[in-house]
């Protein structure tokens, strides 16, 4: 059992977020709130699938969180021919001063962050691979199990528009990543901000606002933000209304797995911090909701002839999953204050 | 937040309570409102019922609906309390509205302070009035209207009495009064009473009826002959008795008198045994006790104890019916010397039996020596002539033997080139046209 945050634990913690926050801001522009939930999903310590366009700054705010926060980072492109020692490292014969004799050499998995574009054009093998390597934080190569490092993150994207030569990640490995987010097209504004201050082929400079052992400390912070016990209900309500057969679930193939309550729960707790509360909430749950759960519904035939996405049905869960679950007598209404 | 870190907890716990009441008066009004319904339907049905059967007054009624309302209103605290909900869960209904992001529920556990407290708080739960103010205003309109609408008492029902009919009403009259006054016998009077009983026993409704009130009257008829009777044959006794007494005191009545009068106290004595109403008291035993062959062996004062008996037994009967107009027992006569013809061969007046306006004594009997003759032994033959303007449809005038004339000759079967001399067979057409072509084509011509 942690101990419960102190407010002055959580003052100090919320400042140091925001400095990574401001520190972010700087490299992406228009893209508060990606930046947001990359952030919640780091303290979460959970991994990031982000889905976009190419050119929208991704490997930007790879780059520039390492630099915050002083972090290792490694992109690796994925492409069909990627075998699973490129990213996991192979054992490499070397000369010692004891003989010949085989040395592991660390793959791009060896980093704090790691940027896997494309995932989805690796072959279902070299994905195992990584998404074996993101859940366990260890790599295993002819026996030898190498840890990664602490901490261990890894941002995914893929390309929802090139289906061509791809191999879409089973349900069971997006289940992986805690967060799947939407990279969205930056308007006028921001594009004119990227003319401004953007140079094509010069680094941005992003100065280190955090050290690897604020992260550490932020990451165990998270651990003791307080769960209210309506909150958990809520969560609990909340998954269990995905599944298949519950009232409001129409459409939905394969509902949401413990592990995503699990997630649903780290992420709110991350959110707390980031605004400087000591517990989480009920509208940490709801922000958070989307981005947990949109990745893990499976939807039947009916609902995509339909034409409904995970996210609309995620926000009609929401709408009919109240934080109170005991209804109002008929006498009585819900007041909007 | 305030200075006095108690005052938001005392705060926001005090929401959470004003929060809780309100939630479980809205239970306990949803499940009022539920009663009120059905309460009011059948509060009215009752009221209604009540007022029409009983005459239920306005007040009572009032207080009756008062206190139904409020077993209603229990009953609705006890279902209400299935509802009940946890302070924990309202306050999660109120920070949640509140957007106070769990920091109520925190503070509860003690993680953290609670919030500052809200100058204007409003709770996140509002009354819907329409739906209450309905069923309430459909009840109370209900109720008002059993209670104010003009409905008449049901009037009590009067038993349908049916009165036996006047005849046997009449016989017991008589039969009271005849007890009362002990002038019969209880045996006879009792033997009349269970003809009686008899005729009532059957159905009220039937005791009109032709046949019943033939019977009914039948039964006065004869009780009244009986009673008629009875006066009569003390009467006649008590006169014997008298007339014997005055004998034996010495008066020298014939003994032609003497027997007659013996006889005819005799007579009424056997009358009197053997008659359906008796007389009443010892007197019967001292008639039975009477030896016929004895008779005229009585003293004079033996017989006039006798008279005396049947003076007072007559009197008692006269008294009894003297109230009865359709039994008048006062015009018969008393033991007085008649003025008619009597029936033995002396030509003195004396005592006889005969008809108030006749006197005493016998009828007198016309002989002749030729009986009359009625011409019954004759046989008259009716005649039956037949009268024209009486017959009925199927009375046959005339019956006369004979057979049918067919001429067999005068049918001849069917006849060629439409001639008409035959009627032909039955079921054969008795008239054809016979067309030439030209004049068929013609015709199919015009009906095309």
């Amino acid at each position: 059992m942690h101990h419960p945050l102190t407010e002055i634990e959580s003052a100090n913690a919320a400042s140091q977020i925001d400095q990574l926050r401001q520190s972010l801001r700087s490299v992406l522009f228009g893209q508060d709130s990606l930046i947001e939930n990359v952030l919640t999903g780091l303290l979460a310590r959970g991994h990031i699938l982000l889905e976009g366009l190419p050119g929208l700054g991704k490997t930007e705010l790879v780059k520039g969180l390492s630099k915050s926060l002083g972090l290792d980072a490694k992109r690796i492109q994925f492409t069909p021919d990627l075998l699973p020692g490129d990213i996991t490292g192979n054992p490499m014969l070397q000369e010692t001063e004891t003989g010949r004799r085989f040395i592991f050499q660390p793959g791009p998995l060896f980093a704090n962050l790691v940027l896997a574009d494309e995932i989805n054009r690796a072959s279902p093998k070299t994905q195992s691979a990584l998404l074996e390597a993101m859940q366990e934080r260890r790599v295993t190569v002819m026996g030898e199990t190498h840890l990664l490092p602490d901490p261990f993150f890894v941002l995914a994207t893929q390309n929802p528009i090139e289906l061509e030569g791809t191999y879409p990640l089973p349900e069971a490995q997006l289940d992986r990543f805690l967060f799947k987010l939407e990279v969205r097209a930056n308007d006028a504004a921001t594009l004119e901000q990227i003319v401004l201050h953007r140079e094509i082929g010069v680094e941005p400079q992003v100065a280190q606002v955090l050290s690897r052992e604020n992260l550490a400390s932020l990451l165990e912070l998270v651990r003791r933000v307080f769960m209210p016990v309506p909150v958990a209900n809520f969560i609990a309500r909340l998954v269990h209304a995905t599944q298949p057969g519950q009232p409001h679930a129409g459409g939905i193939h394969y509902g949401a797995s413990p592990r995503a309550a699990l997630a649903l729960a780290a992420a709110s707790k991350a959110r707390a911090l980031i605004e400087g509360r000591l517990n989480a909430s009920y509208e940490d749950v709801r922000h958070a909701a989307p981005h947990v759960l949109r990745h893990r519904l499976l939807l039947d035939y009916r609902a995509k002839l339909e034409g409904l996405t995970p996210d609309l049905l995620i926000a009609r869960l929401l709408e009919h999953t109240p934080a109170q679950d005991a209804p109002l007598p008929s006498s009585l209404k819900a007041a909007k204050l | 937040m305030s200075a006095d870190p108690g005052s938001d907890e005392r705060y926001w716990q005090g929401a959470v309570r004003g929060l809780s009441r309100r939630i479980h008066f809205g239970w306990w009004l949803d499940h009022w409102l539920t009663l009120l319904i059905p309460v009011s339907f059948i509060g009215t049905a009752v009221i209604l019922c009540l007022r029409f059967w009983q005459g239920l007054p306005t007040q009572t009624a009032i207080k009756g609906v008062a206190a139904c309302s409020l077993m209603a209103a229990i009953a609705a605290y006890f279902w209400m309390r299935r509802h009940r909900e946890s302070l924990s869960a309202t306050r999660v209904r109120l920070e949640d509205a509140l957007g106070l992001k769990t920091r109520l529920s925190a503070a509860a556990t003690r993680i953290g302070p609670w919030p500052a407290s809200h100058r204007d708080l409003i709770l996140p739960v509002t009354f819907r009035p329409n739906r209450s103010v309905a069923m309430v205003t459909i009840g109370v309109a209900l109720l008002t209207t059993a209670l104010l609408v003009p409905i008449a008492r049901k009037q009590p029902d009067n038993p349908r009495v049916i009165e036996p009919p006047s005849a046997l009403q009449e016989v017991q009259a008589w039969l009271d009064n005849i007890k009362k006054n002990e002038a019969a016998n209880p045996e006879s009077i009792e033997q009349v009473e269970e003809k009686m009983t008899e005729l009532l026993q059957r159905p009220a409704q039937n005791w009109y009826e032709h046949a019943n009130l033939e019977a009914a009257d039948h039964l006065r008829d004869v009780t009244a002959a009986d009673l008629q009777q009875l006066s009569q044959n003390l009467a006649d006794a008590e006169r014997a008795a008298n007339a014997l007494s005055a004998s034996a005191a010495g008066s020298g009545l014939p003994q032609a008198a003497k027997d007659s009068l013996e006889q005819a106290l005799q007579n009424a004595s056997q009358s009197m045994q053997g008659a359906g109403m008796q007389p009443g008291g010892d007197l019967m035993d001292a008639l039975k006790s009477i030896d016929p062959s004895q008779l005229s062996n009585m003293s004079s004062d033996q017989l006039k104890d006798l008279a005396q008996q049947l003076a007072q037994n007559q009197q008692s009967l006269q008294e009894a019916l003297k109230n009865s107009p359709n039994l008048d027992l006062s015009n018969i006569p008393e033991g007085r010397p008649g003025k008619g013809e009597g029936e033995g061969e002396g030509d003195k007046e004396g005592p006889g039996k005969g008809a108030p306006k006749r006197g005493p004594g016998t009828a007198p009997v016309t002989l002749a020596s030729e009986d009359t003759q009625l011409d019954t032994n004759k046989i008259e033959s009716l005649k039956n002539p037949l009268d024209l303007s009486r017959l009925a449809t199927g009375d046959a005038l005339s019956v006369t033997n004979g057979a049918a004339k067919v001429d067999p000759k005068k049918y001849t079967g069917p006849q060629q080139g439409g001639t008409t001399a035959s009627p032909g067979d039955g079921g054969s057409a008795v008239w054809q046209n016979a067309l030439i072509p030209a004049e068929r084509e013609t015709l199919k011509r015009f009906f095309k």
